[in-house]
């Protein structure tokens, strides 16, 4: 971590986003965004626990996680951002870090439950676009969606082992 | 200045083009005025990106939508692949009351809204002609059903229209090419609706795709539909209709049509001898230069606003409250469609059945209440659009769940969903109005529009019966209602702005007569929703494009006959 992502990230834990604007001189918030590794690695984390490799490929295979980064950086808005990070950083989910695949999936699926239980918004935005960086990838697209750019066709009535024919 | 027109036009959207169209067809030289930019099918045209190809998957940055679209970015068809077709509202402003919120959504380009349409086309019938004469609101039609009806086919044959032929009183048939049908499931909503509640048919949609391809629209250069499901991308197949597939390449068959994009138009001007329009200033949307266009006659299709605003900032000395507006309803009666009133359920049932291809069309149950006095405590009516459809991968997405098993279950389709919408009926109330903001100007120097709309209590009572009759089917079916509710949008998201430019028989109490023509100044004519003496609940543009016909056709008669 360098000194401007540690930084970002005591403010953040201090009082997040609202904070920043307090420190006379700062100027790094209007500077393109660039994800720390550690941050990342911590992301990656969270992407192979909630879609793990299967019988078919995983979270991690697509790079979930990097497209989640790529939009905290370029979608975001500052506080989205903030608070995307903020979720990221939170003890709960940096702790899967040092637990074996079972124990994380376990822990995690409880703060899952948990945080739909208290309606956590900033959770479900995370959890959407990690979902959104699997499912909607090249790859989960082409190989188990089947997608095609041009239908050329429509059949309102398909049996569906046919349709998977 | 710019002469030799017979025809200026102004706009080159859902209604201009028509006007192009029919005019050059009949042998007048247009110039069509656009105040957007122009449109390159090759570059403007997203329709070939993959869904994972578009930038932010398809998100608009979050500060971006918030700085320079605030009103746009609230339409769900606002996204990463269509972002360059809708206004930067930062660009555009309007005002309104802080308490009476009006959503202006809309695109200037040349094609205007034709090319971000839904593609529903439905006639308006007796019923709604007759509806303003019998409760007594607004003012009459001053045209009935049998009038426009030669003009709604040739206005489908010539846009391709799909559908079925139903033989509703309600909802008149038309040329219509083959449907694009109801799936397995909802063709069994069909049967069961049909069953369980008497007078009440849900039918596949009428929409301007190709489903097929006739001679005209092959000359055309267009192509069927491939079930991609991307209109709102533009089609690089020209397979729904807009101005840029249909209307705007015929008129320029006839080598009759100068198309100028940037060209703002400022307001109508009249000769002061005869008081008859000459023409229109013009100011350059780029390099802001003013220039003025004089034509034998004008025609204004910019959308019911904006030619209520041309006409308001037209006034002169003799018409110092604006133009053509001598019996003061210009600007007036500003409606929209009930919008945004939605029922979700989960179907049970074939599981084992999915479809193929990505169907731009879905279910229409049309109106079915008040055709006969229902004693009700509302007056008019409204219809249902919707689908249903298995949910896929994004189900997942909104509620708990997390590992192996839970994204092994999200790979096949999910389970089936109805979601229906209702499009109800607003009444044209003069109060509903857009006046000039007279402190406020846009960058071209036109005072801007202030937009003073809201609901009635018809549309509240309207707006709760919509919801319950919704839920009222689905639970009679023993579908699951998952989503329900009962109050409209804010005014204007249904896109359907009409009303501000009436047609009607009294030159007292309307701006245009039954011909679209100006009561006040007979060789100015508008063919936009500003037209509308009513909104009826159908989707309105079918009727832009048939009045649109219609008049241009009377028009070049006159014009003939030394009339105009």
């Amino acid at each position: 971590m360098d000194r401007r992502d540690f930084l970002k990230e005591a403010i953040l834990l201090v009082g997040g986003a609202a904070a920043l604007t307090a420190l006379p001189g700062c100027s790094w918030q209007d500077a393109p965004y660039s994800m720390a590794a550690d941050v990342k690695k911590r992301l990656e984390r969270i992407g192979e626990i909630m879609i793990p490799r299967t019988k078919t490929f995983g979270a991690s295979d697509v790079d979930a996680a990097g497209f989640v980064e790529k939009l905290i950086a370029n979608w975001a808005s500052k506080e989205t951002r903030g608070k995307l990070l903020s979720l990221i950083g939170n003890p709960h989910l940096v702790a899967l870090e040092k637990m074996d695949d079972a124990k994380a999936t376990a822990a995690l699926s409880e703060f899952d439950a948990a945080a739909y239980g208290k309606d956590n918004k900033d959770w479900k935005m995370l959890k959407e676009l990690m979902m959104l960086g699997y499912f909607g990838s090249e790859r989960y697209q082409t190989e188990i969606a089947k997608f095609e750019l041009v239908p050329g066709r429509y059949d309102p009535c398909v049996k569906l082992e046919e349709e998977a024919a | 200045m710019s002469g030799d027109f017979d025809a200026i036009i102004v706009g080159s959207g859902m209604s201009g083009g028509w006007v192009a169209k029919e005019l050059t067809e009949r042998g007048l030289k247009v110039v069509v005025l656009e105040r957007g930019r122009n449109i390159d099918p090759t570059t403007d045209y997203r329709d070939f990106d993959n869904p994972w190809e578009l930038e932010n998957g398809n998100k608009i940055p979050q500060e971006e939508a918030e700085r320079d679209y605030a009103i746009q970015s609230q339409w769900g068809g606002f996204n990463t692949a269509t972002k360059h077709l809708w206004v930067k509202d930062s660009e555009h402003p309007y005002t309104t009351p802080k308490d009476k919120p009006f959503l202006w959504i809309r695109g200037y380009h040349v094609g205007g809204r034709s090319l971000m349409w839904a593609r529903q086309s439905y006639r308006l019938s007796d019923i709604d002609f007759e509806a303003n004469k019998k409760d007594g609101h607004g003012v009459d039609w001053p045209i009935r059903y049998a009038d426009l009806a030669p003009w709604y086919d040739h206005v489908e044959t010539f846009a391709g229209i799909s559908g079925t032929k139903e033989g509703l009183p309600q909802l008149p048939d038309g040329q219509f090419l083959k449907p694009m049908g109801l799936n397995c499931v909802e063709q069994d909503f069909a049967n069961r609706v049909a069953q369980a509640f008497d007078g009440r048919k849900v039918i596949p949609g009428r929409n301007a795709n190709l489903s097929e391809v006739t001679k005209i629209q092959e000359s055309l250069g267009r192509g069927a539909c491939q079930f991609r499901n991307y209109c709102a991308r533009g089609c690089s197949f020209g397979a729904y209709f807009s101005s840029v597939s249909a209307t705007l390449p015929a008129a320029k068959q006839t080598g009759l049509m100068t198309l100028v994009p940037n060209a703002v138009v400022m307001k109508v001007i009249t000769d002061p001898k005869t008081g008859r329009a000459a023409g229109v200033q013009v100011v350059d949307s780029v390099t802001k230069k003013p220039t003025t266009y004089t034509a034998r006659m004008v025609f204004l299709n910019a959308s019911a606003i904006t030619s209520a605003q041309i006409l308001l900032n037209s006034a002169n000395e003799a018409a110092p409250r604006g133009l053509a507006n001598s019996s003061d309803q210009l600007g007036r009666n500003l409606m929209d469609h009930l919008f945004g009133i939605s029922t979700a359920a989960e179907v049970s049932g074939f599981e084992d059945r999915t479809t193929f291809g990505r169907r731009p069309n879905g279910l229409y149950i049309p109106r079915f209440r008040n055709l006969d006095d229902e004693g009700l405590d509302f007056v008019r009516g409204y219809g249902y659009q919707g689908s249903i459809s298995r949910k896929d991968w994004e189900r997942g997405s909104n509620r708990p769940g997390i590992g192996g098993e839970w994204k092994d279950s999200l790979a096949g389709p999910g389970g089936w969903q109805l979601g229906i919408s209702g499009f109800g009926e607003m009444l044209p109330y003069a109060h509903n109005r857009v006046t000039l903001n007279p402190a406020k100007k846009d960058a071209w120097g036109m005072p801007i529009p202030h937009i003073e709309c809201e609901h009635g209590e018809n549309e509240r009572k309207m707006a709760e019966k919509i919801s319950a009759d919704a839920r009222e089917m689905c639970e009679k079916l023993g579908y699951k209602v998952v989503h329900s509710n009962a109050e409209a949008a804010e005014p204007g998201k249904g896109i359907h702005e009409m009303g501000t430019v009436r047609m009607g028989r009294d030159p007292k109490t309307s701006v245009l007569n039954a011909w679209n023509q100006s009561h006040d100044i007979p060789n100015l004519f508008c063919t936009d929703g500003g037209a509308m003496t009513s909104s009826a609940c159908q989707n309105p543009s079918l009727t832009y494009m048939a009045l649109s016909a219609r008049a241009s056709a009377h028009a070049v008669e006159l014009l003939q006959e030394g009339k105009i």
